[in-house]
């Protein structure tokens, strides 16, 4: 570690010594925060006005800009903010900490600085999400995801209709790494993908990285998808309160110390969890309850204009509870005699399952052109399931007692500490590195059961049977390095070569893997810009799912010693334009081989148990390519964009057992994906969104014909069987729908806060869209009704046709 | 209260509609279908046709099959279905039709079978592969005992085994694939006394059984699957109950393979038939250990097979489906032709006599 510090340094030297000019250099740098709120900006642009150079403010607010000494024009700006200026006359390295004020709607914003995402930035594929689009878009039950505005995105598809799971260019759901303040989260969903575990509130920044991925990211192969919560207002408290068809909200930030230190805290829980007592109450002697809640935290502390700390905590749960006693208490007449009988019969069913994600970091800025972020973090997912019955029964005082419980219960916890540089030797470089180590502790299903068995205080049975390896787990130690360099050469071409070079050390075996990342961008005159790029990922984790949607029981596990880390490479390469004001369009195609991914092989029960996994999968090869199209408009009263997506998405296991070793589409390969998203403000109280979604269907598996087959296992006997010619060779019936969400804001009395109704309703047109299909013989019948037969027959089951919700919120 | 909770529950489930999808086939869409799997090292050899539909399958009377060997044609004649008055099952119709034909096959033979009905015509087109090489070829008896960790509680006995090993050599220059099975071979004579006491003998009937192995937890021999002996959750998973292998594991060229059978298996207390009147039987039993060389297609079939004995034989939703390979063109189905080499062991040679009680096993 401390070689590649020193060489990273020499290598930053040299950089700075080559871009040295004979007039002196002075470097400004600061922060940039909202005026009202004192909370810092992601990727605000700083533009000197004369020379045109700029710069973006990083993932903590921090910008940095080498300028000659003299007079200059700087330019401060973000989209939905209004522009400050400042005539300055730098004769040394100053900061300069810019509040910009909130605009009333949202206006583009004048950069011309290298950005992390957006059509701006030299990266292929890479994509803020409009926040305020993730708070309005209208989704299922009036619940705001940011999930499943990111399933609107080209590239982007989701999984099985209506859920929120992210299929990114032909890759699986278990390929994107999300992380949530730089710490990963392996369990995204809540009620099994219909929501996501992001609470918007909670949340400031969403970047979206598909393509020619920064070298600064790694540990997945299909795509990043980086989210950043909120500080935490340092100047005055304030905070709103929700209530959904669903859920109910929470959200408070305020300063603790005015200037210095902040909290923010963000609670959802779904109706169900508040009003438990309720429940229990009105169905008496049974009791079930499902239920899921999010909480976040966050503490900031600014010690000083060189440091600062944050400290963020996410619990996340969903819960399902059963609970069932039956007490009897007679008398039984038994021919003459007469007998007292008791009896108590109770059953306890309980499942829960989160993640818990604890993170630490320090901000430190050791000159004008070196920042530095070092983050230790613990990230824990954990799966918890007891099923207990027990019987006591009292005849004649004899005293009869039974009790069973089975538990089972899989997770994976994560230690980690990352340290993270931004180094700018000049206005041509912005160079990152950094180092991260990762301590993984996966724990795949133990299940035990108990039995006990009580006669008259003589023990029949007492014993616990474990069904797997009580102590069974798989360590393993996930190291990284990564260094790039966003380079500016001349006016036009700004060129970002970096490379990650990781390390997966598991079982006694490990992995390297050395991931060159480039990606190119030519900017023309008027807006115009073409960029290509080229980066290659690795894998070393999978999660065994058992569905097409998620499961509490699908299980994370490690690369072994016999399955190699997933890889894939992906050539890119676009057109952009953003010469319009206000308007950004893009045309970008991608080419993507990924090398060793799994799929469970014919035959095999997609049961999410790990015990003999690696017997049940085969690694292959997939192969996706697609164009993509995206239009956004950007500000104005009316903001939103399209996205067209033309995708193809293929795997094959050379082996042979998958598919008889000849390729086939993947489960997902949908060809076209549309989507629409229109956001209008009216005025201050009145504000639309429309959402329209076309998906080509995926795709799912039929038996073609009835077949006879030869068994000579136990004797040579004929039998009959259904036969599939090939995996996912039948296209599922395409998608769409439309949501309209209308909302409408006034003021509180006395001016405190404001009201926010919102009326949304999903699948506006009724769309028997598919969510779930599956073959069986159904009966036939005639015209006059007579039935004449069975067949087979393919069902689709539609869970979410039209669902209006209302929902309300007080700010304050 | 409770009623509006149950009334809103229900609400949510049926809220959810199901609807059949447009999916249409044609229900007269006949493939024919081949199916033998045929022992180079015996004479007799059975084919089976059927007719393959969208819905259902059919009985194929009436076809014409031929076996080709090196251009030799060998024409198979249709088997009369036979009706066993004990087959609870006689009444329903037989949806396959056997064909029979004979011949001898030896390796590197050019084999054809072709089989036509109508305007239906399938065949497979076959190399008869080399015969492999087994050598020491061990049993040996033992007594284990077994401690089973069941729900009420641990569960200890002692069971006998014969334990069986074979050292299987490689098929120099190529992918080789094989099975190989335990069979219990019995030739049977039967007695009976005529009126003057004498003894009236039968001829010896050979009959032969295959015996199920009872475990194994040998990698070549698992081949991927989950081992016999493994965990409760791994008895989920399927086995290799059709014994087939590839050579991928052989190491220096040779293979061993180990399994084990329940001694009661291969042990006299079995029940055979005892033909009214008899006096008395003798049995002399063989334990038979059979190596097939197989094909690359017959291995992935059997492997097929594999899921399907465990899951089902049709599509479900939380079993990936199987897709059985084919080796028929102009059709569906699977021909195999192995040569087979057996080491035979003898077990017992024992007389029964009317009254003694044996048990099926």
């Amino acid at each position: 570690m401390k070689r590649f510090l020193i060489i990273a340094a020499l290598a930053a030297a040299f950089v700075s010594a080559f871009d040295a000019s004979a007039q002196r250099k002075v470097t400004v740098s600061g922060h940039i925060t909202d005026l009202s709120s004192g909370e810092t900006l992601i990727g605000a642009g700083l533009v000197e006005k004369g020379t045109r150079t700029g710069a973006v403010t990083n993932n903590f607010g921090f910008y940095t800009l080498t300028l000659p000494s003299g007079a200059h024009e700087l330019q401060y700006s973000y989209v939905g903010y209004e522009d400050q200026v400042f005539k300055v006359e730098l004769t040394r390295d100053t900061v300069i900490n810019v509040a910009l004020k909130s605009g009333a709607t949202l206006e583009s914003a004048t950069v011309v600085a290298r950005k992390d995402a957006g059509i701006q930035s030299t990266y292929l594929g890479a994509i803020d999400i409009p926040l305020q689009q993730i708070q309005n878009t209208p989704m299922l039950f009036g619940e705001a995801d940011v999930l499943k505005v990111l399933q609107m995105m080209p590239g982007v598809q989701g999984g099985t209709e209506g859920f929120a799971g992210l299929y990114v260019r032909g890759g699986g759901p278990d390929e994107n790494l999300i992380l949530l303040d730089g710490v990963p989260i392996y369990n995204v969903d809540h009620m099994m993908g219909l929501f996501s575990v992001f609470q918007p509130e909670a949340v400031k920044k969403v970047t979206l990285y598909k393509g020619s991925f920064p070298a600064r990211y790694g540990g997945r192969v299909s795509s990043i998808i980086d989210i950043r919560t909120n500080d935490g207002n340092m100047k005055e408290t304030h905070g709103s309160v929700g209530v959904g068809l669903i859920s109910d909200k929470l959200h408070v930030e305020g300063p603790i110390i005015k200037d210095k230190l902040s909290y923010s805290v963000s609670a959802r829980g779904m109706h169900t969890l508040l009003y438990s007592p309720l429940i229990r109450t009105a169905l008496e002697d049974i009791y079930a309850n499902y239920y899921f809640y999010d909480l976040n935290g966050k503490l900031t502390w600014r010690l000083s204009d060189k440091d600062r700390f944050y400290l963020g905590v996410y619990q996340g749960e969903d819960k399902f509870i059963l609970e069932q006693d039956d007490k009897s208490d007679r008398t039984i007449i038994d021919g003459d005699v007469e007998r007292s009988y008791k009896s108590r019969y109770r059953t306890d069913i309980g499942i829960h399952w989160g993640n818990t994600v604890a993170s630490l970091r320090w901000n430190h800025i050791f000159s004008s052109k070196l920042f530095s972020n070092a983050t230790v973090s613990y990230n824990r997912y954990q799966m918890v399931m007891n099923a207990g019955s027990g019987e006591t029964i009292v005849d004649q005082g004899i005293t009869t007692s039974n009790k069973y419980e089975l538990k089972y219960n899989s997770g994976i916890r994560d230690y980690s500490a990352k340290l993270d540089f931004d180094y700018t030797p000049s206005p041509r470089h912005l160079i990152k590195f950094g180092a991260e180590y990762i301590h993984h502790t996966f724990i795949p299903e133990r299940m035990s059961a108990f039995n006990q068995e009580i006669e008259n205080k003589l023990i029949h049975i007492d014993t616990t049977f474990n069904f797997t390896d009580p102590k069974k787990l798989y360590k393993g130690h996930d190291v990284s390095v990564y260094v790039e360099d966003d380079l500016s050469i001349g006016e036009h071409l700004t060129f970002n070569p970096g490379v990650h070079l990781s390390m997966f050390n598991t079982e006694g075996r490990t992995y390297w893997s050395l991931q060159p990342r480039v990606s190119a961008k030519y900017a023309f005159d008027m807006g115009l810009s073409f960029k290509a790029g080229y980066a290659r990922m690795a894998q070393y984790v999978h999660l065994l799912s058992s569905a097409q949607i998620s499961l509490p029981v699908d299980l994370w596990v490690p690369i072994t010693k016999d399955i190699k880390p997933v890889t894939s490479d992906q050539f890119s390469a676009g057109i952009y334009f953003d010469g319009l004001k206000g308007w950004e369009f893009s045309l970008e195609g991608y080419w993507k081989k990924m090398d060793n991914i799994l799929e469970y092989k014919d035959g095999t029960l997609m049961l999410g148990t790990s015990d003999g996994w690696e017997n049940r999968v085969e690694m292959g090869q997939g192969m996706s390519r697609g164009l993509e199209l995206f239009i956004q408009k950007t500000s104005g009263k009316t903001t939103g964009w399209l996205a067209y997506t033309l995708a193809k998405s293929d795997r094959i296991f050379p082996d042979g057992s998958i598919n008889n070793g000849k390729p086939f589409p993947y489960k997902y390969d949908r060809r076209h994906s549309i989507d629409l998203s229109i956001d209008h403000k009216f005025n201050r109280h009145w504000n639309v969104n429309a959402v329209w979604s076309f998906a080509t269907g995926g795709t799912t598996t039929v038996p073609k014909r009835q077949i006879s087959v030869i068994n000579t296992s136990n004797g040579v006997y004929v039998n009959e069987a259904q036969y599939v010619d090939q995996r996912n060779n039948f296209r599922i019936p395409p998608s769409h729908r439309l949501n309209l969400g209308v909302s409408f804001t006034h003021n509180a009395r006395k001016n405190r806060g404001e009201w926010v109704w919102n009326l949304s309703v999903y699948n506006v047109y009724n769309q028997m869209n598919p969510n779930f299909v599956f073959t069986d013989y159904g009966s036939d019948y005639d015209e006059k009704g007579n039935y004449i037969g069975t067949s087979l027959k393919l069902y689709k089951y539609t869970i979410l046709p039209i669902l209006p919700s209302l929902s309300v919120t007080r700010n304050f | 209260m409770k009623k509006l909770f149950i009334i809103l529950a229900a609400a949510l489930v049926f809220a959810s509609c199901e609807n059949v999808i447009k999916y249409e086939y044609d229900k007269n869409d006949a493939e024919m279908t081949i199916l033998s799997v045929l022992d180079a090292s015996k004479t007799d050899h059975f084919v089976i046709l059927s007719m393959s539909y969208p819905d259902r399958v059919e009985a194929l009377k009436g076809a014409s099959v031929v076996c080709t060997i090196n251009g030799v044609e060998h024409r198979a004649t249709e088997v009369p279905e036979e009706e066993d008055p004990d087959d609870y099952w006689r009444y329903r119709t037989k949806n396959y039709t056997e064909y029979a034909f004979s011949s001898e096959f030896k390796p590197g033979d050019q084999v054809r079978i072709e089989a036509v009905k109508g305007d239906k015509k399938a065949w497979c087109d076959i190399v008869v592969p080399q015969k492999g090489v087994m050598s020491q070829v061990d049993t040996q008896t033992v007594v284990r005992t077994i401690d089973r960790q069941q729900f009420y509680g641990s569960d200890t006995y002692e069971d006998a085994y014969l334990d069986v090993s074979a050292k299987i050599s490689d098929i120099v220059g190529e992918d080789s694939f094989f099975t190989l099975n335990a069979f219990l071979v019995s030739d049977m004579t039967y007695y009976w006394t005529d009126e003057e006491g004498r003894d009236i003998r039968s001829e010896t009937i050979r009959s032969e059984s295959n015996i199920s192995y009872e475990t194994f937890n040998d990698r070549i021999l698992e081949d991927g699957y989950a081992s016999q002996t493994g965990t409760l959750l791994e008895e989920l998973l399927p086995t290799n109950v059709n014994h087939g292998f590839s050579d991928k594991l052989f190491k220096d060229g040779v293979g061993e393979v180990k399994f084990s059978l329940d001694s009661w298996s291969v042990s006299p207390q079995r029940y055979y038939s005892f033909p009214e009147g008899a006096s008395r039987f003798e049995v002399t039993a063989y334990l038979d250990v059979r190596l097939a060389v197989i094909s690359h297609d017959y291995y992935n079939y059997l492997r097929a097979l594999n899921n399907m004995e465990t899951y089902g034989y049709d599509v479900s939703p939380i079993v990936e489906p199987t897709m059985l390979p084919s080796n028929v063109e102009g059709g569906f189905g699977m021909v195999s032709i192995a040569p087979v080499t057996t080491v035979s062991f003898k077990l017992y040679e024992e007389t029964f006599t009317p009254g003694e009680y044996y048990y099926y096993y």
